[in-house]
């Protein structure tokens, strides 16, 4: 079936009333304003699977993901629209407004503030050298990954050419419900608990991809079809992407507290994850990348029992060929473990992004 | 073309090129690199490095009023376009691209419009008080409503 049959009715009202009210701002020379179109699509091969396994042992899956952006004088918007066979989201859709040079404040829905990855790319292939996200970021992830509510975001303080941004958030999550479902602000609207999280980064110089920096956050997730009735997550951790052309390393450190609630019981569990991704680039277009993310002290975790789709331990290696500035060819093969299986895979993409 | 003609048109070229003199009012006249706005605009002079910065999305103000700047970029001479990103922005074409998605994708908004025409690009600025664009200078010169905020670089 097209994609553009299995998106929801409320997500394709939305994307065209967005398209239409921007493109008259781009008449006004004041006005910025322009739509960005990610497709990839992804060829799997997936070995060692049990039977009956939800993932598909060969399989072909093309996605979109649709960015707009936009300004007028100091305000700025900014929307997202991903799509796939499985899964129309309305990823983000926020309205900022400058309160001065150095802060901004936003409403809306955002990413949750966590780590790296998640603040980076989310759900633009093109833009990540490797095909699979970690497993942290990933559908089957153990945290949420959207807040709808308010975001301030800026400099803190600057040392030199230094500086230390902040990003603050809060607003409500994501609800457990054959895993976490993110919030929605079209539609049905499914909005999780209280979602509070901060963001602290420090960059060398303004224009600089290389950072490093610590997050914490704090999820009240209800839980749906179980018998457990909430969950409050405490997460913390360090986060650093350092480039140096030919080289880069991105790497990032959870540690996950939960406490789950209901019918009377409680129970508890702490756990760590971590993942080091090192790039080298041996030709202006050909970059190599290997990945290895391993979760540690997940013995009975109450909230893993409820995810046991999440990639506790992968080991990847990789390689991506940038066809031309805008389209890229990547190849990755991986062993993944997920707490009830583990099973091996290749993977092809074609990715790219437009105009 | 004559014979005579190719031999003249010959020399100017090598003259223009080697010959001390002339070469260097073709250095100052010709291959100099500057920032310009709209002569009625507000805008106070920018140093390369926040040239730099204003044209890879870092928010750069230069008015009384504190609004930022808009970057505009000029295609329409390939090699002037080049030479903006090796000698001020420091970064291939690719890189440099790239570096503008990931900022608009971290929701650092849009990135600066691109202009293949000098025409359009100079009624963008003359509609646009805040918005800067770099030219060589010889190009800025013939547009009297442009006034130059910064020299990008120079070749020796």
């Amino acid at each position: 079936m097209p994609i553009c049959h299995t998106v929801k009715p409320s997500v394709r009202v939305l994307a065209v009333a967005l398209v239409l009210c921007a493109a008259p701002l781009n008449t006004y020379a004041e006005s910025r304003s322009e739509w960005l179109f990610f497709p990839a699509v992804t060829a799997v091969h997936r070995t060692g699977l049990p039977q009956g396994d939800e993932l598909e042992r060969n399989h072909i899956e093309p996605v979109l993901d649709v960015l707009g952006t936009g300004g007028l004088s100091s305000m700025t918007w900014l929307a997202e629209i991903f799509v796939s066979e499985h899964e129309q989201e309305l990823a983000r859709l926020n309205v900022g407004w400058r309160l001065n040079p150095q802060n901004t404040l936003s409403i809306g829905k955002f990413h949750n503030l966590q780590g790296y990855w998640n603040t980076q790319f989310n759900h633009g292939a093109y833009l990540q050298t490797a095909i699979d996200k970690p497993g942290v970021v990933d559908d089957s992830a153990p945290l949420p990954l959207h807040y709808v509510g308010a975001q301030m975001e800026g400099k803190l303080v600057q040392w030199g050419e230094g500086l230390l941004n902040y990003s603050l958030g809060i607003g409500k999550g994501a609800v457990m419900k054959n895993g976490l479902v993110s919030p929605d602000i079209v539609g049905a609207g499914k909005l999780g608990d209280l979602s509070l999280g901060l963001r602290l980064s420090y960059t060398p110089d303004e224009t600089s991809p290389t950072q490093a920096g610590v997050f914490f956050a704090r999820n009240k997730i209800p839980v749906e079809n179980s018998n457990w009735t909430g969950i409050t997550q405490d997460v913390g951790g360090l986060f650093a992407n350092w480039e140096s052309d030919p080289f880069r390393v991105i790497a990032e450190l959870y540690v996950f507290s939960n406490k789950l609630e209901g019918s009377g019981a409680m129970a508890s569990g702490n756990f760590l994850y971590g993942y080091v991704q090192g790039e080298y680039r041996f030709s202006p277009r050909s970059t190599a990348l290997i990945r290895m993310e391993e979760t540690g002290g997940t013995n009975n975790d109450p909230l893993l029992a409820l995810i046991p789709d999440f990639e506790l331990n992968k080991q990847l290696i990789g390689l991506r060929y940038d066809v031309t500035w805008n389209q890229a060819v990547k190849i990755e093969a991986s062993h993944v473990e997920r707490l009830d299986t583990s099973y091996r895979q290749v993977q092809i993409q074609w990715s790219a992004v437009f105009p | 073309m004559t014979r005579r003609r190719f031999i003249a048109a010959l020399f100017c070229s090598l003259a223009t090129t080697w010959l001390p003199g002339v070469g260097a009012v073709w250095a100052n006249g010709m291959r100099k690199m500057v920032l310009v706005a709209a002569r009625g605009s507000d805008l106070g002079r920018l140093s390369p490095g926040d040239t730099r910065k204003l044209f890879l999305g870092v928010p750069v103000a230069a008015t009384p009023s504190n609004d930022p700047m808009h970057p505009l970029r000029n295609a329409s001479d390939p090699v002037l376009e080049e030479a903006f990103l090796q000698k001020v922005v420091f970064m291939s074409r690719d890189a440099y691209e790239r570096a503008l998605l990931i900022r608009a994708m971290r929701g650092g908004g849009s990135r600066p419009a691109r202009f293949d025409s000098e025409t359009a690009l100079v009624d963008a600025l003359l509609a646009d008080k805040s918005a800067v664009t770099y030219m060589w200078a010889d190009r800025a010169a013939a547009w009297p409503n442009l006034k130059v905020v910064a020299e990008l670089w120079q070749e020796n």
